[in-house]
């Protein structure tokens, strides 16, 4: 895909072809979300980040309504530190259902006992910070996995939330798939905070994007006091109908905001790929054979 | 012997025999074992199962069966409820047939008093029905002629009878009352009263009696689950306008359906806010009705609200989602709510709620959405647009349940930290916010964060990962460095919560 806007040189083909793609998007997205037959009165929409970078890399500029989408950490593989780099994804999680919920929406937030016990439960003031305002927050304290599957579907599929979120460790496929099909079917935004294990990166999920987040390490300017504003290498790992991107992402606590610090330029966008070869020099690339016909 | 059945006891057999009198007098008796535990789980299964007729059914207290002690009959109170089933008569031999199928052999009295049917039913005889009705007023002559067993009497009480040879019931009731109180006791006049229905004898029933009932009898026998919610639905739609007129809406609701083989099966669902719609509390029930095991079939429903709550014709909104518009999406989310806590406990489904407290363990408390009363009448409500917790104050997304002790290396008397070393991994603090000061809580009695100030740093380490880490304690102003002299405790370094 980096590769596009390049490809379409030509102008007149360009707006042809995209609007040919464009078509096409609209008929797969038809096709996917057949499964529900549902039809909402509640609009779906996007959530913008109110980040321009960020919106662009997204399909219709945010976040979609009415789609499962997955944030999981890649804070530490290994037990000890796993649970220090969950929490940058938690807090991650939280100011996209802050987004999300906005200052009257309802918000569903589904915990695992078990995760309760390693890392400590969500401290209100903590989240406030977040934009999740604890007076429309209902908390669930499930029992296992299996419960906080549920009880997230039931809340996405009652269409009375506008975020419904769950730590969750492993899932299948086949349970993704269920909240994706309550998702389009209550219209509300469902967010996966997955504990980050060995198997957490390899699952395939049916969720419509998927963050990668961990803690960015101390490589801002020394600020005069303080720590500053909390500060997380994002990287979204997955997106349907968009781009995979890398940012470094600092979290405004007070405007409740993103602010991209260092767009991540020249990242491969998949590790082992070839970087494009000529991109910092600016150079007109030759493309694959194929480009041309 | 402790019972025997009409044939047996046609044959001669008496309560009290031996096995072997017995046996000699009846050679082909069958023996079984008497499990008394057991008969009064049986018993009171079918005092609730008699919950068919009448809300008003009990186990007696007061055994017949002197040798085991056991309780061996019901109470009912038909008052208001006969005319239902046809009238007394015909609701009788309904009872009796029905029992007749589950293979017991049963006597039945219908009386003014407790005490009387109670009576009549032991020792008076009965033509081949197996139950008789006593006419209103008639207990005084029906009695007459009874044993004075008959009145529940203590066994010490009867054997002075004996003596002074009052055998039946109408030689106590021609004795003078006074004297008799005098010479025997009050509750042996206190007996005589409740079998004639000068004193109250109140029945306290097996299920607890609820003003909003309805109940529904099948023509056939039901089993299917969509035959069972069909009668919920037309119960629901019973009940519903029985609340609307008394403007109250349900938080318990019971629903019992009476198997045909006398078993109870019963549902119970529970809401976190007073409802009175139909469709709400019928979806409550959905999960639940898949899991009734229906036996042989279903042939009476009743549905009670075992608890309500006052519920004006407005529905009461969430708090914080005040504002037009969100009527329906509150009554949505309540129905969410009431369905999340009748499958994972009405104590699963939280909400946070501050406190007044700096303390950050104190300062937030997780409230069941459930405990419906504290979040409507919650006083601040008011005040919507007043964020719960001042925006300048720093805290951690999450919070450990309990302060982990760590390692920590600082700079003595109140430097930061410098290096700390939590669940066995050593952290390098690379940049450090602080210190806040936290002062105890000298009014509250022991408790966390009521002994001591406690410092508290936000921390980072090399990595970027972010802590919260607190002094707890001060060291004494004077001499630091002789530690060893002093006796004071030392204070200690805990992690309390990590940042995003």
């Amino acid at each position: 895909m980096t590769g596009s806007s390049l490809f379409f040189s030509n102008e007149a083909s360009f707006s042809d072809k995209s609007s040919l793609l464009a078509d096409l998007k609209d008929r797969i997205a038809g096709i996917e979300s057949a499964g529900s037959k549902v039809v909402t009165d509640r609009p779906t929409g996007v959530v913008p980040l109110g980040v321009a970078d960020l919106d662009d890399a997204l399909p219709g500029g945010g976040l979609a309504r009415g789609r499962l989408h997955e944030v999981t950490s890649t804070g530490g593989r290994s037990k000890r530190t796993r649970l220090e780099g969950d929490v940058a994804a938690l807090g991650f999680a939280a100011a996209l259902v802050g987004r999300a919920a906005g200052d009257e929406g309802a918000v569903l937030w589904c915990t695992n006992q078990k995760s309760l016990y390693h890392a400590g439960g969500l401290h209100g003031p903590g989240l406030s910070v977040f934009g999740v305002d604890a007076r429309r927050l209902v908390l669930i304290d499930g029992a296992d996995d299996t419960q906080v599957l549920w009880a997230m579907e039931e809340g996405l599929r009652s269409g009375a939330l506008d975020a419904v979120a769950g730590e969750v460790g492993n899932l299948t496929l086949a349970a993704s798939r269920r909240l994706q099909l309550a998702a389009e079917a209550g219209g509300g935004l469902g967010l996966l905070v997955r504990v980050s294990t060995k198997k957490t990166a390899k699952t395939v999920t049916a969720a419509s994007t998927r963050w990668e987040v961990a803690v960015a390490a101390g490589e801002s300017v020394e600020s005069l006091e303080g720590l500053g504003a909390a500060r997380w290498d994002v990287r979204l790992a997955r997106c349907r109908g968009g781009s995979e991107r890398r940012w470094q992402v600092e979290w405004n606590h007070e405007t409740h905001c993103f602010a991209v610090v260092a767009p991540m330029a020249g990242q491969p966008a998949v590790p082992g790929a070839a970087p494009a070869a000529g991109e910092d020099t600016g150079q007109v690339v030759t493309l694959p054979r194929r480009a041309l016909g | 012997m402790t019972a025997m059945n009409a044939a047996a006891a046609q044959e001669g057999l008496r309560q009290g025999m031996g096995l072997a009198d017995a046996r000699a007098v009846l050679p082909h008796l069958l023996v079984e074992q008497s499990a008394i535990k057991a008969d009064e789980k049986a018993l009171s299964a079918l005092a609730h199962w008699c919950g068919r007729y009448t809300p008003w059914t009990t186990v007696d207290a007061h055994g017949a069966n002197p040798l085991t002690g056991g309780r061996d009959s019901i109470l009912m109170d038909v008052t208001g409820c006969a005319h239902l089933f046809g009238g007394e008569e015909r609701l009788l031999s309904d009872l009796m047939a029905r029992l007749a199928e589950f293979g017991i052999e049963a006597r039945a009295a219908l009386a003014d008093t407790p005490g009387a049917a109670w009576a009549v039913a032991r020792f008076s005889d009965m033509d081949g029905a197996g139950h008789s009705i006593v006419s209103p007023g008639g207990s005084r002559d029906v009695l007459g002629p009874l044993p004075v067993t008959a009145l529940r009497f203590a066994p010490e009480t009867l054997e002075n009878f004996d003596r002074l040879g009052l055998r039946q019931v109408k030689d106590l009731l021609a004795l003078p009352r006074a004297p008799l109180a005098r010479r025997f006791g009050p509750p042996v006049a206190r007996r005589i009263d409740q079998a004639l229905g000068f004193e109250d004898e109140p029945i306290s029933p097996v299920m607890p009696v609820v003003p909003y009932r309805v109940r529904l009898a099948f023509l056939e026998p039901v089993g299917r689950v969509d035959d069972i919610a069909y009668a919920l639905t037309t119960l629901l739609e019973q009940l519903c306008p029985m609340l609307n007129e008394d403007q109250r809406g349900v938080r318990r609701l019971t629903l019992d359906l009476f198997r045909v083989d006398g078993e109870v099966e019963s549902v119970t669902v529970g809401t976190s806010r007073p409802v009175r719609t139909t469709e709400h509390l019928a979806r409550l029930f959905a999960g639940h009705l898949e899991q009734i095991d229906a036996g042989f079939g279903i042939d009476a429903a009743v549905l009670s609200a075992s608890l309500t709550a006052p519920l004006s014709e407005v529905q009461v909104e969430l708090p914080g989602e005040a504002g037009g518009g969100r009527t329906q999406g509150n009554a949505d989310l309540s129905l969410l709510v009431d369905q999340l806590g009748n499958r994972l406990g009405m104590d699963k489904v939280c909400r946070l709620e501050a406190r007044e407290s700096f303390v950050p363990e104190r300062a937030v408390v997780t409230v069941p959405l459930a405990a419906g009363g504290a979040a409507a009448g919650d006083p601040d409500l008011g005040e919507q647009s007043e964020p719960l917790w001042p925006a300048h104050l720093k805290r951690p997304l999450r919070l450990l349940s309990a302060p982990e002790p760590v390692q920590v290396v600082a700079e003595v008397p109140d430097g930061p930290p410098v290096l700390f070393r939590w669940r066995r991994d050593t952290h390098r603090v690379a940049r450090v916010d602080g210190p806040e000061r936290i002062g105890p809580e000298w009014w509250r009695g022991a408790g966390p964060g009521s002994q001591q100030a406690r410092d508290y740093y936000r921390v980072e380490d090399q990595e970027g990962r972010r802590f919260w880490l607190f002094r707890e304690g001060l060291y004494a102003t004077a001499d630091v460095h002789a530690s060893s002299v002093q006796d004071e405790p030392q204070p200690r370094w805990y992690l309390h919560g990590m940042f995003a």
